[in-house]
């Protein structure tokens, strides 16, 4: 009887520590390779010093210098359950050469939404790019802030300052707590670290870059705060008349919170943001693994678009992860080249990104090649 | 405060359960209190 009991204590402990491992690996970032235009990197805790220390503190990648040319920030990884936005940014720090202007990424704004997964999605812990020779593993992550970072949730978010109820889940939704506040909870750190570092650093343009279903009203397409609907109206002409359909969306003047009103509202940036449509989040897809994130193919939304109750084309083709990191690398060519032509005294230039036509040609793994960066 | 709560929880149910285990005569009870040990014992340790 104590033996046995002996035996299940050893079984318990061998579990526990081959489970502890698993999850000390998942609070690992993984590794990025950046360009050798990089200038510096610093940590979002740098704009908000109570940030240090915690899951939150993540990199920010500076390439170029301040020259008189415009600041971009991209935030890649605000909801990281769509990859398309963070390998969209990884692959501009691995391969952006600037000419003029200062471009500031960070690929994993919310880094704590990194370090777990959504309950009750069966999302995968990670997915593989193929690379010339070999794959790249990367991480999925979640919506939402780790739940060890901030918890409980409140039975209704009240965001703040606006006074917008919504759900209590959304209280670490880092894409509903703009602008922040500096006594605000973790999440809402987060954002104020975001819109301090937009203040501080002077930053012209934003472009925060986002997946959604292909069921939700606003997909692919650019959501632009007033300031920046010259800029992105342009950036939108210009996609269409290469043959990328994407829809222009004003940022609504009273849904709070959002990156695009807030950061437009709070700081003198000009604050956009893009959607691509990605299965693995959507509600009618069915079986959910790591080749339903990279090919984009499922048969339940081939059925869907049938009867039309997809808001994007969708086919035997689906959308695969390559075309919806070309779009996002796409829509950021375009809106900086409109900035750049509508405010040529701040004009950014920049060389090493691809255009979308090269990397469905080439295929993601080519500019993702650890091997390129020795 | 509420993490020290939580926490002292799962360390009394973990002790609880760890001398169930001890105790029990039969298999199926020992097994059961196993199965229940190891998130608890995840817990305290901080993981999950």
């Amino acid at each position: 009887m104590k033996l046995r009991a002996a035996i299940f204590a050893v079984g318990v402990l061998s579990l526990a520590i081959y489970t502890g491992l698993g999850f000390r690996a998942s609070q690992v970032d993984e590794p990025l390779y950046p360009s050798p235009s990089l200038s510096k990197i610093v940590r979002l805790s740098e704009y908000d010093s109570r940030l240090r220390g915690t899951r939150a503190d993540t990199d920010v990648y500076e390439f170029g210098e301040p020259d008189g040319g415009a600041t971009i920030l991209v935030l890649g990884g605000t909801h990281c359950d769509e990859p398309a936005s963070y390998i969209a940014a990884y692959l501009l720090l691995e391969n952006i050469e600037m000419e003029r202007g200062r471009m500031l990424i960070v690929p994993r704004t919310n880094r704590s939404a990194m370090s777990h997964k959504t309950i009750g999605e069966a999302h995968p812990p990670t997915f593989d790019i193929p690379l010339p020779n070999g794959v790249r593993p990367f991480r999925m992550g979640s919506r939402y802030t780790n739940p060890l970072d901030q918890w409980p949730d409140p039975e209704v978010f009240v965001h703040s300052p606006s006074g917008q109820e919504l759900s209590g889940a959304d209280s670490r939704n880092l894409n509903r707590s703009y602008p922040g506040a500096a006594n605000g909870n973790f999440t809402g750190q987060i954002a104020f670290a975001i819109t301090e570092l937009v203040k501080q650093e002077h930053v012209d343009l934003v472009i925060d870059l986002h997946e959604a279903s292909p069921e939700y009203p606003v997909i692919n397409a650019i959501v632009a705060h007033e300031r920046a609907m010259d800029c992105a109206s342009m950036a939108v002409l210009d996609l269409q008349l290469e043959g990328l359909e994407f829809a222009l969306e004003p940022s609504p003047a009273n849904f709070r919170g959002l990156s695009h009103r807030e950061l437009g509202d709070h700081t003198l940036t000009h604050a956009t943001l893009m959607e691509s449509a990605n299965v693995s989040q959507g509600r009618l897809r069915g079986k959910t693994n790591a080749d339903l994130v990279v090919s984009g193919l499922d048969s339940m939304y081939v059925r869907a678009a049938k009867i039309n109750m997809t808001r994007v084309p969708y086919d035997e083709k689906g959308i695969p992860l390559k075309v919806r990191v070309g779009r996002h690398i796409a829509g950021f060519h375009k809106l900086i080249s409109a900035f750049s032509q509508l405010n040529p005294d701040r004009a950014a230039a920049f060389t090493g990104i691809p255009t979308y036509d090269e990397l469905q040609q080439h295929d993601l793994g080519i500019y993702l090649d650890p091997h390129d960066h020795p | 405060m509420l993490f020290w709560t939580y926490w002292l929880l799962a360390a009394l149910l973990l002790a609880l359960i760890a001398r169930e285990l001890w105790r029990a005569s039969e298999w199926r009870m020992q097994l059961a209190a196993a199965l229940v040990l190891l998130p608890l014992l995840l817990r305290v340790l901080l993981f999950k």
